[in-house]
């Protein structure tokens, strides 16, 4: 593309790539590289044998969370920190999941009180559209990881049984 | 020696520790509350390049805030306010301050004050991001004053003292009204002590005029000075420094 210009990097072990930018940039400015302790929480779930596990990546203060529940089903776990393992640089906070903490119970709870002060039924809510579903998420305390999308599927399929 | 009777504390990357504001859980958490997931990466990038402009987040924060709403954020308001909620609530005590200021405050009985370059006209007690910070971590009611050069302020009354608007703690002069006001207490510089991680604003005027200093080095580490008498790690070093001085 003509409006782009391209840089070019080389590694010490050979590697080349090139990257575009903006067709105004003028001169390199400077360089420097940032040295941070990041953590990433991985939360697995088991699907039939012989497939792959799923995996969601956690990246919202992974050691802050406390609970997870899968919907549609009783599995519902309290995080509990059970030891570290250290292989190299690589440092892995484990955790056992004991059985219990009712998450599921926990928002169906947040979400009827939202809709009691609404003066809405579940029902009176599963007939309006995406928007006032997510007001209602949102009063509840509830956000999509990665859409809204997911959110109103969520929340429409909770409605369903409170 | 002297014991120390005035404690002075500077705010920011020495009482407020600001390592758990990050990009990706500050932009994070406002894209899922607006709905807008995919622009996580977007203004985050947005973000590190603005800091790229203006040097550094405290200078984006300190003068072109309104760019984070414009250029971040597309104009989203309703965005911009939850960034300015989250910067508070994301924004931590410095480890063992809070530990540090009720120690001084209940079992010593000095109430220490803020010793900060506000920018921004004081108002109200919790009108402006320090007293605001003070009031959300329960630590307010801990302090005595909060002095800038927009003003003092006795935080248990709310009452101002426009006579330091137009100081700076740099060239001294915020200092040197300071010390008028205390010697009318009866307080003599010796007796006075400030902790503060730079040496331009928080170590070198106060050693100037007789002050005992001691260089936070938890956040922002500059490196030793000579007009530095102790330096601290955090705010557990702190008090056991303070425990030999008061």
């Amino acid at each position: 593309m003509a409006d782009k210009k391209y840089v070019m990097m080389k590694w010490k072990d050979g590697w080349r790539e090139v990257i575009a930018v903006e067709g105004d940039v003028i001169d390199f400015n400077k360089y420097y590289v940032i040295e941070r302790l990041e953590q990433y929480g991985r939360l697995v779930l088991n699907r039939p044998k012989g497939t792959v596990p799923e995996l969601i990546v956690i990246d919202r203060d992974p050691t802050g969370i406390e609970k997870v529940a899968l919907l549609d089903s009783d599995d519902q776990r309290t995080l509990a920190a059970k030891d570290t393992y250290r292989e190299g640089t690589r440092l892995e906070y484990n955790y056992n999941l004991p059985e219990g903490g009712d998450l599921a119970g926990e928002i169906a709870a947040k979400l009827k009180e939202v809709l009691a002060a609404k003066g809405m039924s579940a029902k009176d809510l599963l007939l309006k559209g995406d928007a006032d579903i997510i007001a209602v998420a949102r009063a509840a305390n509830i956000v999509g990881t990665k859409s809204q999308q997911d959110l109103v599927h969520f929340l429409k399929l909770l409605l369903r049984k409170i | 020696m002297a014991k120390i009777k005035f404690v002075g504390i500077d705010y920011g990357q020495c009482y407020m520790a600001p390592s758990t504001l990050r990009n990706p859980r500050m932009f994070g958490d406002i894209a899922k509350l607006v709905g807008k997931q995919e622009m996580v990466p977007v203004w985050v990038d947005r973000m590190r390049r603005l800091k790229e402009k203006y040097k550094s987040y405290s200078g984006i924060k300190e003068g072109h805030k309104d760019e984070i709403l414009s250029y971040v954020l597309d104009g989203d308001r309703y965005a911009m306010d939850i960034f300015n909620e989250k910067e508070q609530e994301l924004l931590g005590l410095a480890p063992g301050a809070g530990e540090f200021t009720v120690w001084l405050a209940e079992k010593i009985g000095i109430k220490p004050s803020i010793i900060s370059e506000l920018k921004k006209t004081l108002g109200p007690v919790g009108s402006d991001v320090i007293t605001r910070f003070l009031v959300i971590k329960g630590m307010v009611k801990y302090f005595r004053y909060f002095i800038t050069p927009q003003g003092k302020m006795d935080l248990a009354t709310g009452q101002q003292f426009p006579e330091y608007k137009g100081t700076s703690k740099e060239n001294g002069t915020l200092y040197d009204l300071l010390m008028t006001d205390l010697a009318k207490e009866g307080i003599a510089p010796e007796e006075c002590c400030i902790i503060g991680d730079k040496w331009s604003t928080d170590i070198v005027p106060p050693k100037q005029r007789g002050w005992t200093t001691i260089q936070y080095t938890g956040h922002i580490d500059l490196g030793p000075c000579p007009s530095t008498d102790y330096y601290a790690k955090d705010w557990f070093e702190v008090k056991a420094v303070m425990e030999k001085l008061v």
